[in-house]
């Protein structure tokens, strides 16, 4: 069963379509990324889902439960989704304990204070109860905001750029944890960004949004060496493209040369592609009577990316510093540029 | 679940129309027909002298109230000095006083007859008025400075709050990209704090234009006394209406043009350190500059004119003192009470539906429940008599239908008139006030209320209201001395039997007998700083 | 059905305030343009004569708009003004009933009341011309028409021109000249001033004492008022009082007076009250208090009005004035008089 279905969601906002026939769908505990530029709508879904957007259509189900369709829309209180915002959010004018007890009235003092020291346990931060939200560090309010929404024992915990506020080393540290959380309590996750790092090391799968449309949705691995477009390929890395033309069923002709493929090839014979090649996919030798120029070098300690021009066109290729061979390369050496056999990725002519 | 919706959405525009009912009938009444030729009759006389006039009263006001709050506001918000502390909440004192005493205490003061040309002829040796030369303040450019003396506070209110909420590393960041202190300031803290500029302009550009007493009594022709003039004198409602109604649309169009300017901006509460932390302070010269004038500004704008007052009281104490005060008082002080509460009750009305429902509806309901404030009071009590005058003969001939006997003037001959017509012209105060607050809670902070199993009804009463409950006290005390300051809608609109402190020191100011109003004058202003006082004590003790 | 619940309750609500308070005694209300502490006594003496309570609500502006808004419903009896053109207004507008009373006609002499028994005046003032007693001293011949001519430049002191005593003075002016010859008197008028128009009559009188003029018009009672405040007589004492065109057309006019409002709800106590302001007792208080001419013919001015001597006043009807009364307001405009 899943826990979140989506269903041609659309939604307008001041005559902008925001939201376009989107659909989405969640397995049970599972945490999902919607990775996306500013302005892509992956905020307005989240806002959807937790029935903070009002002008909607489409359905939207949690476990099975209708929340929104024509003529129906639940309001968030009885929705059951934990929301964790990027500005954590915290009631200024209530204490940690009081915070994390907001959603907690109806049970007795006793059981909120166990529940309550329960969850601040959970986020390590037991001592914290009497404290402010203004006396605590960016972390421990956005690990306060978690442990609110756990307190809550939502079926769904929603994210919104949680930590895009906190500095890096806190911010992986975070994500770890938040991570080990869920995971523990057994609880699906929609999760935005639009940093990539934190979608991979948070979620499971990852759903890149565009235009108020997931355009692919897969683990990061796929996403990053199967995109379905050059738009989700250069959204997750580097690349290059390269055009080539379909020789057989196992090789390209390309500016490169003779390119072998792994796989398959399903195009006909002579039909014109652009190759997908990320920069670790190439090789670079120097080569005197090469046709290729090194533009640019940035070292990045285990590895450093090369800049090339060959043949008036501009490649990046990834070398690794396995044997110190990054001291060999200089600007304005000539060099020679191969491609490392791999199943290529393929696109269309656009 | 419908009804539920519904009865939010009903709510705020019922009480959106109950505080335009008044004034649309005004601009209705301004199309009916006039047969008497008074509009062409101002228009080919003395509409354009008295439209400069007014124009000149509010960009004089607008500018001499910048220059007197401005400074002081950033002063005390920003800076460090002696006697800060005092200075903070001592500048909004002048509120309590009413203008058009402040204008006569002034005038008694400065006229050829005051103690301060008789000293100056004195020590001079000078006998005849043409021997010297003073400037003459019942003048426009008086009318000015009194009006500013008296209207600056709400924009020093509204702009030590905004300075108070700005991030001080702002400013410390502007002085480490080489401006001087001045420059900062105008380049920097000003910018950010626009909308409070904007708010508390317009709240004192709605003063100048509804003031009727203080130009009257310094005999400068405004709009307002072609309001009066052709309404009174000419009889002419319509051509009074059709006024009132072109002054209204001139402002209404003057603050959509600022709001639209104004449209990207949004600034929410700024993070990090506040002022507070980083004051800039003072000395040598500046420490004694911002000394001279701030304390300048207090003494002329409230020490002077209450001192004055303290003095009349007491010459004429047996005269003026009677038992009959007290209850003038009880009078004025319960009417103040309700009035604040239920501006405060509409404000939170207005403003939280348009928190609920955002839209241009939402923000159209907070600028219309707000135009009320900018008409003379005379002008509002006539308009606020019309729908309710009408309501009640058609309540009493539904009565006479129906079989009963008729019960009289049930909602224009009671209290209940006196009390809409204090909503109609003050509810505008509380709603920008609650506005104001409100925006600068964080919208996630609803969310996050909602998404943890909180109605919407909860959210405002556990997340919203604690977190506005500075706003929400001083949009009641700002009501409230308000209420306790009105005269016109008072004077016309009270049942019988029923004084309040302002209008039975009318009768005498009416004859400028300023003596024997001295008393009630000075107990209106003590009663308005009493709940001043008490609520800055709490919050200083709260934070 | 809705309607009828709430016809239901309001008419129980309504027995139990509004009516019980009309069963209370018997009272007369009076929406008044005086100012409440001038008119006290007289209603206290006819509290004490009849047992009627006598209710006053007092504004300077916006009390014919009242009545005639509330229409049927005005709880209003009685309205009082302070001058005749408000007097007119009200009349004008339809709101008054006549009032057939032979106290009253035999009371008020017949040019200061309505033909038709709808306004009644109850006391006369005069628009005086006070002269500084140390630079000018007494000047009997002197006329409004002097003030505008050259040798006054410079020297004289009003209030507003939109005042209504002013305002009235100028439609008597238009009434006798004509609106030409009124309107250059104006202009010579405004041409002379000392001052802009500001203040009240009082004020005036203060200006010729501290010398910022030699001649100001103002009302009589002032005069009177003054001398008798500790404060200011000496302000007083530095005028002269001048009846002017006492060789023309006779010195200006101005009445305060009295209506029945057409639906008034205690009539037969309201016209009792009508009938004891015209009386000896309420005429002698208000020629002693305030210093007003009584216009019953028994009652002779207190000693200090009468002191100031017999004058021949305009004979020129109200209702002639009161039809220039918008006239001499647009006029005012027309030469910007206040501005």
């Amino acid at each position: 069963m899943s826990t979140l279905i989506v269903n041609k969601l659309s939604c307008f906002y001041q005559n902008n379509q925001v939201l376009n026939s989107l659909d989405l769908e969640l397995a049970n505990n599972e945490i999902v990324c919607l990775l996306g530029e500013s302005g892509c709508g992956k905020t307005t879904l989240l806002r959807a889902i937790a029935g903070l957007q009002i002008e909607l259509s489409g359905e939207i189900n949690i476990n099975a439960k209708t929340v929104n369709n024509t003529g129906i829309n639940i309001p968030p209180e009885e929705r059951k989704v934990g929301l964790i915002f990027q500005d954590y959010a915290l009631f200024p004018h209530l204490n940690v304990f009081d915070n994390v007890a907001f959603s907690l009235q109806k049970l007795s003092r006793s059981e909120q204070r166990k529940l309550v020291s329960e969850v601040l346990t959970l986020v390590r931060l037991k001592d914290y109860a009497d404290r402010f939200p203004h006396q605590l560090s960016g972390g421990q309010q956005q690990r306060i905001a978690i442990a609110r929404a756990l307190a809550y024992q939502p079926e769904l915990m929603l994210l919104d750029e949680p930590f895009s506020n906190l500095d890096p080393h806190v911010r992986f540290q975070l994500i770890d944890e938040i991570r080990q959380l869920l995971k523990a309590h057994s609880m699906s996750a929609l999760f935005v960004t639009h940093s990539k790092e934190e979608g991979f090391a948070f979620a499971d799968r990852i759903a890149l949004m565009r235009s108020g449309k997931i355009v692919q949705i897969d683990t990061a691995q796929m996403l990053y060496s199967h995109p379905n477009s050059r738009y989700v390929a250069d959204f997750m890395g580097l690349s290059n493209y390269l055009r080539v033309t379909v020789r057989d069923k196992y090789s390209y002709q390309s500016d490169l040369g003779l390119l072998n493929c792994n796989a398959i090839i399903e195009h006909s014979v002579n039909t014109a592609l652009t190759l997908l090649l990320r920069p670790e996919q190439l090789a670079v030798e120097v080569d005197p009577s090469a046709k290729g120029t090194i533009k640019k070098v940035d070292f990045l300690g285990a590895y450093q990316h090369v800049s090339i021009d060959y043949l008036s066109k501009h490649y990046i290729v990834k070398q690794s510093n396995h044997y110190g061979n990054c001291m060999q390369l200089k600007v304005g050496d000539k060099v020679s540029l191969s491609v490392l056999s791999h199943d290529f990725v393929a696109f269309q002519e656009e | 679940m419908i009804s539920r919706i519904n009865l939010y959405k009903l709510l705020p525009w019922a009480v959106t129309c109950l505080l335009i009912a008044p004034i649309l009938a005004l601009i209705l009444s301004a199309f009916q027909i006039d047969d008497s030729g008074s509009f062409q009759h101002l228009i080919d006389t003395v509409l354009w002298d008295y439209s400069l006039n007014t124009l000149l009263m509010v960009l004089g006001v607008i500018t001499l109230s910048c220059i007197f709050a401005l400074p002081v506001a950033w002063f005390v918000a920003c800076c460090e000095f002696p006697g800060r502390s005092i200075l903070q909440w001592a500048l909004m004192l002048p509120l309590a006083l009413p203008p058009y005493i402040v204008a006569i205490v002034y005038t008694d003061l400065l006229d050829f007859s005051g103690p301060v040309q008789h000293f100056l002829r004195a020590l001079m040796g000078w006998q005849q008025p043409s021997d010297y030369y003073f400037p003459d303040i019942r003048t426009i450019s008086g009318a000015i400075i009194i009006l500013s003396l008296a209207l600056y506070p709400y924009l020093y209110l509204l702009l030590r709050g905004a300075f108070l909420g700005q991030s001080g590393g702002l400013f410390q960041a502007a002085r480490t990209l080489g401006l001087s202190p001045l420059r900062a300031f105008l380049r920097v803290s000003l910018p950010l704090s626009r909308t409070a500029l904007a708010v508390g302009l317009s709240l004192i550009a709605m003063e100048t234009l509804g003031d009727f007493a203080t130009v009257h009594y310094f005999s400068v022709s405004t709009l307002t006394t072609a309001v009066y003039n052709t309404w009174l004198e000419l009889g002419s409602l319509t051509t009074a209406a059709k006024i009132s109604s072109l002054m209204l649309l001139a402002l209404v169009i003057l603050i959509s043009l600022e709001n639209y300017s104004r449209r990207r901006q949004k600034l929410y509460q700024g993070s990090g350190s506040t002022h507070t932390e980083l004051r800039f302070v003072l000395q040598g010269w500046r420490k004694w500059g911002v000394l001279t004038f701030s304390w300048g500004l207090f003494f002329f704008a409230f020490i002077l004119p209450l001192a004055v007052l303290f003095y009349y009281a007491s010459l004429y104490f047996s005269q003026s003192f009677n038992l009959s005060l007290w209850k003038y008082t009880l009078n004025s002080v319960w009417l103040a009470t309700i009035v604040a509460s239920l501006s405060l009750l509409i404000a939170l009305i207005v403003n939280f539906y348009q928190r609920l429902s955002p839209g241009v509806l939402a923000r159209a309901t907070i600028r219309l429940s707000s135009l009320g404030y900018a008409l003379p009071g005379t002008v509002v009590a006539i308009a606020v008599l019309i729908p309710l005058t009408s309501l009640d003969l058609w309540f009493n001939r539904q009565l006479v239908e129906y079989g009963y006997s008729r019960v009289g003037l049930l909602f224009s001959g009671t209290l209940f008139i006196l009390v809409a017509g204090y909503l109609v012209r003050f509810s505008a105060i509380a709603v920008g006030s609650i506005d104001s607050s409100l925006a600068q809670v964080s919208p996630s902070l609803d969310s996050a209320s909602r998404t943890l199993g909180q109605s919407a009804a909860q959210t405002i009463r556990r997340v919203n209201l604690p977190l506005i409950t500075r706003g929400m006290l001083s949009a009641f005390i700002l009501v409230f001395i308000e209420a306790m300051k009105e005269l016109p809608t008072a004077l016309l609109l009270r049942p019988f039997n029923f004084e309040t402190l302002a209008t039975y020191a009318y009768q005498f100011v009416s004859d400028e007998m300023i003596e024997y109003a001295a008393l009630p004058a000075l107990l209106i202003v003590l009663i308005g700083l009493v709940p001043f006082i008490v609520v800055s004590r709490l919050m200083e003790k709260s934070s | 059905m809705f309607i009828k619940k709430l016809l239901t309750s309001a008419a129980i609500f309504s027995t139990l305030s509004v009516s019980s308070f009309a069963a209370h005694a018997e009272e007369v209300n009076i929406y008044s343009f005086r100012q409440p502490f001038l008119i006290a006594p007289i209603m206290e003496k006819f509290t004490q004569q009849t047992g009627i309570k006598v209710n006053i609500l007092f504004a300077k502006s916006g009390l014919i708009e009242r009545v005639k808004r509330e229409g049927k419903l005005s709880p209003a009896d009685l309205v009082l003004t302070s001058d005749f053109s408000r007097l007119m207004m009200i009349n004008d507008e339809r709101l008054t009933q006549s009032v057939d009373s032979k106290i009253l006609t035999e009371n008020i002499p017949s040019q200061y009341r309505d033909p038709k028994q709808h306004w009644f005046a109850l006391t006369t003032r005069v628009r005086n011309i006070y002269s500084s007693a140390e630079r000018v001293g007494p000047t009997p011949n002197i006329t409004y028409q002097d003030l505008a001519t050259p040798e006054f430049k410079g020297k004289v002191c009003m209030r507003a021109g939109k005042h209504p005593y002013n305002v009235s003075l100028l439609a008597s002016v238009i009434a006798h000249e004509g609106k030409a010859n009124a309107k250059t008197w104006l202009e010579g008028l405004k041409a002379n001033l000392a001052r802009k128009p500001q203040g009240n009559d009082r004020a005036q009188v203060k200006a010729i004492k501290d010398g910022l003029c030699d001649y100001a018009l103002g009302n009589s009672y002032y005069l009177g008022k003054m001398l008798a405040d500790p404060q200011q007589v000496s302000w007083a004492e530095a005028v002269n009082i001048n009846f002017p065109n006492q060789t023309t057309t006779g010195s200006h006019v101005n009445v305060s007076g009295v209506v029945l409002t057409k639906y008034a709800p205690n009539k037969a106590s309201a016209v009792k009250l009508m009938e004891f302001l015209s009386g000896e007792t309420a005429q002698q208080i208000y020629a002693e208090a305030n210093y007003e001419y009584p216009v019953n013919a028994n009652v002779a001015p207190s000693k200090l009005v009468g002191s100031w001597g017999e004058f021949k006043a305009d004979s020129i009807s109200l209702s002639d004035i009161a039809k220039q009364h918008r006239t001499a307001v647009k006029l005012l405009d027309e030469v910007k008089f206040d501005l």
